[in-house]
């Protein structure tokens, strides 16, 4: 059986659901953003399997500013928990409910 | 050949995919991002994407999984007593929305892309898909403008993440 258009969708969007149950289920600020990148990825696996059907390389190159905007994302985000680990000493998302201390 | 490679890698990235979101330990949970993101970068190659591809392990699995490294060695994050700390409203609410948004892709993806004569790939016969010459002339020509926005975006986040981690004196 041929490996078709479908079974990569499948496999991006399960990639994609298990990316947000870790944002929705976990607690630690890190793993959240671990998931925010699998869901990064499932686009990402997405946008090559239709540039890939389609023939064209839009795909691959909306992929590479995917993945720019990625590396820019994760930079900023894993700053700003450095700074709330500052103060709060606490990697729990629950914790960090007051935008000020 | 190319079948048995697709399972492997889906396989292989689905459950390390899992193991990213139920690890106690963070440290593990970074081990295995980067166990999925490789097998993501070998679906890249089996979709003749040799770029992306390699993009996916010097950019993705060299340098973001390094970051979340080192952040989770820097604050020394312990590994937690439990995984999930919600209550069983709040994991049931969420288990439903990520069932109804899985439902929903796989419907989307499966069944609607029927009409785009989805047994054939199109791009089969054409050797200069994924390389760095057909991506690159697309990038310079057509995209270059998004292109040098882009570096502007990574310039604001280095800015950004220092000034923001920056002690004030």
């Amino acid at each position: 059986m041929p490996v078709t258009v479908s079974h990569y969708m499948a496999v991006s969007a399960l990639l994609f659901a298990i990316g947000v149950a870790g944002v929705l289920l976990r607690r630690n600020i890190l793993v959240v953003l671990m998931s925010i990148e699998l869901m990064l990825n499932a686009a990402n696996l997405a946008f090559v399997t239709f540039a890939r059907m389609l023939g064209g390389v839009e795909g691959q190159v909306i992929v590479l500013f995917v993945m720019a905007v990625a590396a820019a994302e994760v930079a900023v985000g894993l700053a700003i928990v450095l700074i709330v680990f500052r103060t709060r000493e606490t990697t729990n998302v629950d914790e960090m409910n007051l935008m000020k201390w | 050949m190319t079948t048995i490679l697709f399972v492997l890698g889906s396989l292989t990235a689905i459950v390390s995919a899992m193991f990213v979101v139920t690890r106690r330990n963070p440290v593990h949970s970074v081990l295995s991002l980067i166990v999925c993101l490789l097998s993501v970068a070998l679906l890249f190659l089996l979709l003749g994407a040799q770029f992306i591809a390699a993009l996916q392990v010097i950019v993705y699995a060299g340098a973001i999984v390094v970051l979340f490294l080192f952040v989770v060695m820097l604050l020394n994050v312990r590994e937690e007593d439990r995984v999930f700390h919600s209550s069983v409203s709040q994991k049931l609410s969420a288990l439903a929305l990520v069932l109804v948004i899985l439902v929903e892709v796989l419907l989307v993806a499966v069944a609607g892309v029927a009409w785009l004569r989805k047994e054939e790939w199109l791009a089969t016969g054409r050797l200069s898909f994924g390389t760095v010459q057909s991506v690159g002339r697309e990038l310079f020509a057509r995209y270059l403008f998004q292109f040098e926005v882009a570096s502007v975006l990574l310039l604001v986040a280095i800015v950004g993440a220092v000034a923001l981690v920056k002690k004030k004196q």
